[in-house]
């Protein structure tokens, strides 16, 4: 028996006009999870986080929040708070009267206020800055303040608005630590919305990936990552390389595929994969070891070495299959083929265990490039 | 070469003599009002300089009629301006903040009040308050100029409304505050400048109202109309001491509000 | 199933505004229809409504000098306006450096002295042996007859004083838009201050210009206070016209047919030169 959510979204929809932005929309929220929306931008998360905010009102669906329909509340009346993406920090108030606002409008008695609103400055250390304006602080310390002045509230749960990203790459990474921190100490639900697929990766328990008003796929960060349920999610997260094929047969979770273009490998697959039909095969660009093509003991396909890039940390490889498809492979720079050139014959070689079976097809008018972030 | 050189040196200097002398232009009513308001009066329009003299100054009400009706004057800007400023605030709000039926009329009728000439406004108003009996006087006064006030007033306010940061009243919101306590602890303190401005506008309007007064002030007579009476019969320097005290009060409040406002939004980075 | 309910908020705190505006502006505007197609006056027996057209000729008729008087004069005194308040906003824009602000001052300063106060000092300004004309007189440049006031030139150069912000602040405020490096990037491909001027900054001020001209020629148009004043009682303008009509010969329906004539004048106007000119500066 696992215990109730904090928050239920219950086939949830909204449209502005004629655009839909929310289709049938169902998630359940864990109490003390980090559970991030993560998709690109108008694919509906900020909308379900306003939604359950109370600064939109869904078309159809409930919302439920500890078991009760909350659908119909206006924002003062549910216990959650948000961080915005701006901060929205009130420019005529100090820091301190800004944390104190929640409080205060709660009818907090004096003394409790004052004993809250120092510790949630000392929990985000800006109790030295306590009697500031907020123009007088920086991105990051405005960020920080925001944060506090959310929970001062205790909500029940905090809704996150994109909020790192107006921030520079180097304080959003302290930040992201910072906020993990603070999670782990205060168990308090995170709802935190982001297009940032690295951050989402870093900082979630769970990770709901939405595409178009839907959610594609829920699940730990380590699942999203290496065992996608759609090609969306594949491309979204990270780099894919998506080949088509049919599954000829499955055993114990393992497919043996035939590659669209010619190759027959191996790869991980839902328990309840069908056999005979069409698939996409994920690889990963880092999971593919090039091999001189002799190399015939190893598993993989056969290609054609096209541009070789540096970037840096490592190699990335353009391979041509025979088909004429474009596969991605990078390499370390230590591990790197010595003596490969453009238009060798290789082997692309990986481990059965890091390729996954992906049950669908590749949309014909879409590219993994056009779905990539 | 040269006469390149020669043109710039001559369209630089002849830009400054045009702005310089537009602004002498603009001027030069006031530095005559300023002067005359220090002149010996010998004839009834006297318009010639005859020596300073401060007595218009030190006796400014000894002209008969003059204190009473800036008095009126006085009085009733304030009132219009207090009840203008509060009406068109309320409009603002709901026009901004707020979609509902009949708002895009509102803004064409806004508009319209706004650029219909004085003297058709002052016309119907006079038509209106004679077909339905009414007596003009200060009533009907105080209607008039309270409704050409509310058109600057709320498109002033609606103006400062836009530009607001709307997150800021959805943050105060998501924090436990109700819509009427959002106004008064969020909005209302940072539209406030424009409020002051807005309602600062209204007051000069309403004082210095002379067309539409003119229709439908009936008996009453305020300080515009008292000049505009006294002129063909006389023109005693205190018309220009009081109009010089009128001029220096809105210049100096202006000025402070300008500047309270400056370090107001220096203090929040606004700027 | 979530069904919205209707906010009453928006339409309570709208209330106040518009009913005020309804029942002093829509209202008397209408009632004005009503006597302008009436017969009688207020004084024997009262006006009646007879779909009365025959007011509007007879205005027509009677007032056509009056109105075009009118128009001549606002337009004149718009362009004046449009002459006196370009170089001095383009002066405050380009020049006025950190003075902006203070520059700004004279600008609006008309509307800081009583409408009538500063009349009357034109008229001090302008009298015959006033400070101008009498200094003028004294040394030989002008022979001892001469005069401005009651001329129409006195009458328009007010005209053009009165609504001088209405037309430098729209100017101001679209030359301000200008990005500076629009002018830098014009010198650079080699076009003297002059070309600059006239291919870069003024077809971006139009609009401006446009907006300032609407606002100073309307109530310039319907001005009789300077006409009154300043000008020949024989050469009056259309408001003097409506103001005398009410006021002292309380002939209604016939001032009530000039205001509403002047009105529709006053839109057609404004509808071709915005056809003319484009719409952009209104609403920009």
């Amino acid at each position: 028996m696992t215990a109730p959510p904090v928050i239920r979204v219950e086939h949830v929809a909204k449209s502005y006009g004629p655009v839909t932005v929310i289709d049938d929309l169902s998630l359940d929220i864990k109490k003390g999870e980090f559970l991030t929306l993560l998709g690109p931008s108008g694919c509906g998360k900020t909308t379900t986080l306003r939604m359950i905010a109370g600064f939109e009102t869904p078309d159809r669906g409930r919302i439920l929040l500890n078991g009760e329909d909350v659908s119909d509340l206006p924002p003062y009346k549910r216990p959650l708070n948000t961080v915005f993406q701006n901060y929205a920090l009130f420019p005529h108030m100090t820091v301190r009267e800004n944390v104190a606002f929640g409080p205060k409008t709660a009818h907090v008695a004096a003394s409790e206020i004052t004993k809250r609103v120092d510790a949630a400055l000392a929990m985000i250390n800006m109790s030295e800055h306590a009697h500031k304006r907020p123009s007088m602080l920086s991105g990051g310390q405005q960020q920080r303040v925001a944060l506090a002045r959310a929970l001062v509230n205790q909500p029940a749960a905090l809704l996150l608005d994109e909020p790192l990203s107006a921030l520079d790459v180097k304080l959003r990474r302290s930040l992201q630590i910072e906020l993990k921190r603070i999670q782990s100490q205060i168990h308090t639900t995170f709802i935190f919305v982001t297009h940032d697929q690295e951050e989402a990766l870093t900082m979630s328990s769970r990770i709901a990936v939405m595409n178009k008003g839907r959610i594609e796929q829920l699940d730990v960060p380590e699942v999203i990552y290496n065992r996608p349920a759609t090609p969306f999610v594949a491309s979204f997260i990270g780099h894919a390389n998506l080949i088509p094929a049919r599954v000829t047969a499955v055993s114990d979770g393992v497919a043996s595929l035939d590659l669209r273009g010619g190759g027959t490998i191996r790869a991980m697959c839902a328990a309840d994969q069908p056999v005979g039909g069409q698939a996409l095969l994920m690889v990963r660009p880092e999971q593919i070891d090039i091999r001189k093509s002799e190399d015939s003991g190893a598993h993989g396909f056969a290609a054609r070495l096209g541009s070789i890039d540096f970037q840096g940390a490592s190699f990335r490889y353009e391979l041509i299959r025979p088909d004429g498809s474009r596969v991605i492979a990078a390499m370390q720079a230590h591990e790197r083929p010595k003596g490969a050139a453009t238009g060798d014959a290789v082997l692309a070689s990986f481990a059965p265990a890091e390729a996954w079976v992906i049950n669908a097809t590749l949309p014909e008018t879409t590219t993994t490039e056009e779905i990539s972030p | 070469m040269k006469t390149a050189k020669l043109g710039r040196f001559f369209s630089y200097h002849l830009l400054t003599a045009a702005a310089g002398l537009s602004v002498l232009f603009l001027l030069a009513p006031i530095g005559m009002m300023i002067a005359l308001s220090f002149n010996q009066v010998i004839g009834r329009f006297d318009f010639v300089w005859h020596g300073f003299s401060a007595a218009a100054w030190l006796h400014p009400f000894a002209v008969d009629g003059l204190l009473p009706a800036l008095e009126i004057s006085i009085v009733l800007a304030v009132i219009v301006a207090t009840i203008a400023t509060s009406i068109g605030t309320a409009l603002a709000y709901a026009q901004v903040r707020y979609k509902f039926i009949g708002s895009g009329a509102l803004d064409l009728i806004l508009l319209l009040t706004v650029a219909t000439p004085e003297v058709i406004i002052g016309s119907a108003l006079l038509d209106l308050f004679v077909g339905f009996q009414v007596e003009t006087g200060v009533i009907t006064m105080f209607i008039s100029h309270v409704m050409f006030d509310i058109a600057f007033v709320t498109i002033m306010v609606k103006s400062r409304l836009r530009d607001f940061d709307i997150t800021l009243e959805h943050a105060a919101m998501d924090l436990g505050a109700t819509p009427a306590l959002v106004f008064r602890r969020i909005t209302l303190p940072l539209i406030m400048p424009s409020i002051v401005a807005a309602g600062l506008l209204a007051l000069v309007l309403s004082l210095d109202d002379f067309i539409i007064s003119m229709f439908v002030s009936g008996q009453v007579v305020t300080f515009p109309l008292f000049v505009w009476g006294t002129a063909r019969i006389a023109m005693p320097a205190q018309i220009y001491v009081i109009g010089t005290a009128i001029f220096l009060t809105l210049t100096a409040a202006l000025f402070t509000t300008f500047f309270v406002d400056q370090r107001r939004a220096r203090r929040m980075g606004l700027t | 199933m979530t069904i919205r309910r209707i906010n009453l908020s928006p339409y309570l705190l709208a209330l106040p505004g518009a009913a005020w505006l309804a029942v002093f502006f829509l209202l008397p505007i209408s009632r004005q229809v009503v006597t302008s197609l009436s017969e009688g006056s207020i004084d024997d027996g009262g006006m009646n409504f007879t779909w009365h057209w025959q007011n509007y000729l007879d205005a027509a008729q009677q007032f056509a000098p009056w109105f075009i008087r009118s128009f001549e004069y606002a337009a004149i005194g718009t362009g004046l306006a449009i002459l006196i308040g370009y170089p001095l906003a383009y002066f405050i824009v380009f020049r006025g450096g950190k003075y902006r602000t203070i520059l700004l001052f004279p600008v609006i300063v008309p509307f800081l002295i009583t409408y009538l106060v500063r009349t009357v000092s034109w008229q001090a300004l302008l009298a015959d042996d006033g400070i101008i004309l009498g200094t003028m007189k004294h040394l030989g440049m002008l022979p001892d007859g001469a005069y401005v006031l009651g001329t129409t030139t006195a009458v328009v150069f007010a005209l053009a004083y009165n609504f001088l912000p209405f037309a430098v602040l729209p100017i101001y405020v679209s030359l301000d838009r200008i990005d500076p490096a629009l002018l830098r990037a014009a010198a650079d491909l080699y076009a003297n201050p002059l070309t600059t001027f006239r291919r870069i900054v003024l077809p971006l001020s139009l609009p401006g210009v446009f907006a300032g001209s609407i606002l100073t020629f309307i109530p310039a148009a319907g001005d009789f206070v300077n006409a009154m004043m300043l000008g020949s009682p024989q050469r009056q303008m259309i408001g003097n016209v409506i103001q005398s009509r009410y006021l002292v010969t309380l002939d209604y329906p016939l001032a009530a047919a000039a205001s509403l004539a002047l009105m529709f004048l006053m839109i057609v106007a404004v509808t071709l030169y915005a056809r003319l000119f484009g719409t952009e500066g209104l609403t920009g």
